[in-house]
């Protein structure tokens, strides 16, 4: 089992030993543990450094929405989150496992067993049928085919579009079109959810029914880090991180928000 | 994994029909004029076989240099009477005088191969009686004016096929000879005879092959010129494993009795040297035209490698998106070759056919003019081998923009519109 190694000392004192039965870290234990992320871009003469010393722990069962406004480095912040992207220094466990010294092949692999992205333009595929969109995940994650249409076809159940199964993006609605990729986020049953701006194609009504399948799933156990700019939408999240130019200027739970399970 | 890179390469193929057969034009054209060349190739080696089978691994045919040769060192009947008689490894010897001449009844008048033949002939080429009888003895030796005329001209001159006893005048450069016709063999399916005897291009008749007319070999050369001078033989040894021994004694004594061993007048070839002879012809045009295919099967696969760099620019997005939810660079390097090879492995099977479909249409055309009968062979190696070649081509071609695509970045390639 991985031992953790987490920065404060008041965090030090919640590291309770895994349950072994599992397998998987259990709820008191960080999904996300970034320490010290710095990553600086480079075009040419001209250097940006995108985050500055970054630490966000977040824990199985959280909601959370980081916030910020364009060339805040919240995009940055989730690519590496979402081990699109590696830093230049600090370190990073997701769920038990350290990112940083992955290769790509292995970021691949954890991208497919870990993380379930939900994009602002959706990024379906759309020569496939909705459930083939969902069973991609499964293709890459090697899972055989019978089972693969079983938990397609949950999946989309989960998103009420099991009956939308065998239509292609073109053919539905762009709130459908989004629950699909959520149902493609969530097959493989990943630690974490992230979502980039997800409603930021979609009117405002649309809007609210993604929002509440995020909060439906948030409540059945699903981590879910939310990436946005929009004040109305980080307010379905229970804690929210304001990130500029670069730095976490807020870290704060949201009023009606449930404290994470924490033991202190 | 497989399978789904199969499934997904041919449904993008399949979104883009008419690029991936533009694609595959230069793999169809190379494939396919292989295939073309060595089905014909093969088809014309079996053709030439089948018609050498008649003459038989233990013969062997000793022609006369025309270029070295004097005018005394052509072979005549004594020659061929001291072969017969001076070498133990000679079974039989028979000389041919064959020519174009024309026949005529009441009837009327028809173009026919005149042929020469003496007893030993049958012994090489048989003659498949119908009706009446072989030439006899005396009928040999004394220049009896008599015939033998196959099936197909005696209905041609005749109208009937037992025309035993009928007269025919046979004529050649402007000699006539009343003959009696004694027998009607089988014709001649094979071309052999005209084949051998250079008549195989001779054929300006209109009417396909001309009729086949045998005579006694002193009787045709009553009519026909040939100044007592024979520039080919046909020996057949007592067994095949001495054919060459034969045929180099036959050139000995030839040489001893015109004392021209210096000038190597006299050469001997068998069923194994005119197979080679002939193998040697189509292996330097299949060389040749597989030279000019593999030209085309290179610039297809350029072409193949142009059209996948664009579908991998075309398709950034796609992979990062598919890097995103977890697809390895190995994934995505195999999803693009798969496609590359299926490309040209298509394009392969597509040239298989054309060439196949073109192999016969060639064959059909020259059968239709009378120049050659060849049915196209397609050999399992020859298929084997365009298989492997077109594989191996989509590979080569195919792994430069597989690997652009393996290396994308998810980000970048998430961002790409």
């Amino acid at each position: 089992m991985i031992k953790y190694f987490l920065g404060t000392k008041k965090e030090e004192n919640e590291n309770k030993p895994q349950e072994e039965s599992t397998g998987k870290p259990v709820e008191q234990h960080p999904v996300i543990a970034l320490r010290n992320a710095w990553k600086t871009y480079r075009t040419g003469a001209v250097e940006l450094t995108a985050l500055r010393r970054i630490s966000i722990h977040i824990f199985a069962g959280e909601f959370t929405a980081i916030m910020g406004s364009s060339g805040s480095g919240k995009s940055t912040l989730m690519n590496i989150l979402g081990c699109l992207d590696q830093m230049d220094s600090g370190s990073y466990l997701l769920n038990g496992t350290d990112i940083s010294s992955l290769n790509q092949e292995d970021l691949a692999f954890i991208r497919n067993q870990e993380i379930g992205f939900v994009f602002q333009s959706f990024n379906l595929l759309n020569k496939l049928t909705l459930q083939e969109n969902v069973e991609l995940p499964m293709i890459y994650g090697a899972v055989n085919r019978g089972e693969r249409t079983r938990r397609a076809l949950e999946a989309l159940d989960a998103v009420w579009l099991a009956s939308w199964a065998r239509h292609r993006p073109n053919e539905v609605s762009g709130g459908q079109i989004q629950r699909a990729a959520i149902a493609r986020a969530i097959v493989m049953r990943p630690a974490l959810l992230m979502a980039d701006e997800p409603t930021g194609n979609l009117d405002s009504r649309t809007s609210r029914d993604i929002m509440e399948l995020f909060i439906q799933l948030n409540r059945s156990g699903s981590t879910i880090v939310l990436i946005t700019h929009e004040k109305e939408i980080s307010a379905y999240a229970n804690r929210i991180i304001r990130v500029e130019d670069g730095e976490i200027v807020l870290d704060s739970f949201g009023r009606d928000a449930p404290k994470p399970e924490r033991d202190n | 994994m497989l399978l789904e890179s199969i499934k997904m390469a041919v449904s993008s193929l399949m979104a883009n029909k008419m690029r991936a057969l533009l694609t595959m034009l230069g793999i169809i054209v190379g494939i396919a004029s292989v295939i073309t060349i060595v089905s014909l190739g093969e088809g014309g080696k079996n053709e030439v076989l089948g018609q050498f089978e008649q003459i038989g691994a233990s013969t062997v045919i000793i022609q006369v240099r025309s270029g070295q040769a004097q005018a005394g060192d052509y072979i005549n009947q004594n020659d061929i009477e001291a072969i017969r008689t001076r070498i133990d490894s000679v079974k039989h010897v028979t000389a041919t005088l064959q020519t174009v001449g024309h026949a005529s009844t009441e009837m009327g008048r028809r173009r026919i191969y005149l042929s020469g033949i003496d007893a030993d002939f049958i012994e090489f080429s048989p003659i498949e009686i119908v009706y009446g009888r072989l030439f006899t003895e005396i009928e040999y030796l004394d220049a009896f004016p008599v015939v033998i005329i196959d099936r197909a001209g005696a209905q041609a001159l005749f109208g009937r096929e037992n025309v035993v006893g009928e007269r025919l005048t046979v004529e050649s450069s402007g000699r006539l000879l009343r003959t009696t016709i004694v027998g009607v063999c089988e014709s001649v399916a094979s071309q052999f005879s005209a084949f051998a005897s250079g008549f195989g291009g001779d054929m300006d008749d209109n009417r396909g092959i001309p009729f086949f007319v045998y005579s006694p070999f002193v009787t045709a050369r009553s009519i026909i010129d040939d100044n007592n001078r024979l520039s080919s033989i046909n020996v057949m040894a007592v067994e095949p494993e001495r054919v060459d021994e034969a045929g180099a004694a036959v050139i000995r004594l030839l040489e001893m009795r015109r004392g021209n061993s210096e000038r190597s007048v006299y050469r001997s070839q068998n069923l194994a040297s005119i197979l080679d002879q002939i193998n040697n012809v189509i292996n330097i045009m299949t060389w040749f035209i597989s030279t000019v295919a593999g030209i085309s099967l290179v610039v297809g696969g350029i072409g193949v490698m142009n059209i996948m760099l664009v579908s991998v620019t075309e398709r950034t997005r796609e992979i990062g998106i598919r890097k995103a939810i977890g697809a390895t660079n190995t994934d995505i390097l195999f999803q693009f070759m798969t496609e590359s090879v299926i490309l040209t492995l298509l394009g392969g099977m597509m040239g298989i056919l054309a060439g196949l479909g073109l192999a016969y249409g060639i064959s059909a055309a020259a059968e239709s003019l009378g120049v050659a009968q060849i049915t196209p062979i397609l050999s399992w190696q020859a298929i084997v081998i365009a298989v492997a070649f077109s594989t191996a081509v989509g590979l080569f071609f195919g792994i430069y923009p597989a690997r652009k695509a393996a290396r994308l970045h998810p980000i970048d390639a998430l961002r790409h519109q």
